[in-house]
């Protein structure tokens, strides 16, 4: 049933792409795919959307994130402008990748999943912001340390509050035993 | 070769745009045109306004259908949709539902 399906080097097609089995895509795709199987991405294909596989191998031109359960291989002559994300990344000499490269088990299933459940048109997601933010708050709370130092003054000055409460307390003491008479 | 193959198990939803063969075993819904030939097989699924030279239709096919030479409607295929051709052969066993304009 899960057959290899070619969308040819004359076909273009504007919309997304998703199922099971293998895909080879000699012609142009504007839109996202997702695949259960293989996606080869042959010379001379371009693609402008995302794309998740098992396994995907790019010869053609890629506008977009790539996501494999098991392995993203880049080949000669291939250019990508997107992410990579696969347990197993390779890159062959004479191909061109901008974007950042993830060969890491774990953010690739969350990847690949949401890329798989989202179907329709998932927008580009920003690159690259979500670290440089971590970076920026683990390094507020450093700061402030070397600023704490001369606090201490104010424990001197604790001991005076405590006199406040005392006469209030004695007050409360005596109304009610005269509420309690009639 | 067929140029362009959906098998069963693939679904496009979209916009196809071609100048060769298109082969479909699985499932397309938008739009399908071809300059070449188009042949729906016994599994596919096509939702689409669908133009092409020649139709082979042995699945189901739901929208009008146009093609400049012929179009074939074959045993256990299922057209709901107006054509538009020269020359159409309606098998038996076959389902359809539409207007037929053989006008050339």
């Amino acid at each position: 049933m899960a057959g290899a399906s070619v969308i040819g080097p004359a076909t273009v097609v504007r919309g997304n792409l998703r199922g099971e089995g293998s895909l080879e895509v000699l012609g142009r795709i504007e839109g996202n795919v997702a695949m259960t199987g293989e996606v080869l991405l042959a010379a001379g294909s371009n693609v402008r959307g995302n794309v998740s596989g098992s396994q995907i191998r790019v010869a053609g031109e890629v506008d977009g994130d790539l996501a494999g359960a098991e392995a993203v291989l880049v080949e000669k002559g291939a250019s990508i402008t997107g992410e990579l994300v696969a347990p197993r990344v390779g890159i062959t000499p004479g191909a061109i990748v901008r974007g950042a490269v993830r060969a890491d088990g774990e953010t690739l299933e969350l990847g690949f999943r949401a890329m798989a459940s989202a179907g329709g048109a998932p927008a580009p997601e920003p690159r690259g912001l979500p670290e440089p933010r971590r970076s920026l708050d683990l390094g507020r709370p450093k700061a402030p340390e070397g600023g704490d130092a001369p606090r201490p003054a104010l424990s001197e000055r604790k001991p005076p509050a405590p006199v406040v409460p005392v006469p209030r307390k004695g007050a409360r003491g005596r109304k009610r035993p005269s509420r309690a008479r009639p | 070769m067929a140029g362009t193959i959906i098998e069963a198990g693939l679904s496009v939803e979209g916009e196809i745009t071609s100048e060769e063969e298109i082969v479909v075993h699985g499932e397309v819904r938008g739009k399908l045109e071809t300059t070449d030939a188009l042949s729906v097989g016994a599994s596919g699924n096509v939702e689409a306004d669908v133009s092409a030279s020649t139709l082979a239709i042995a699945g189901r096919v739901t929208g009008d259908v146009a093609a400049t030479e012929r179009v074939d409607l074959q045993a256990g295929g299922r057209l709901l949709g107006d054509v538009k051709t020269a020359r159409l052969t309606i098998a038996d066993g076959a389902t359809f539902k539409g207007n037929v304009d053989m006008d050339a």
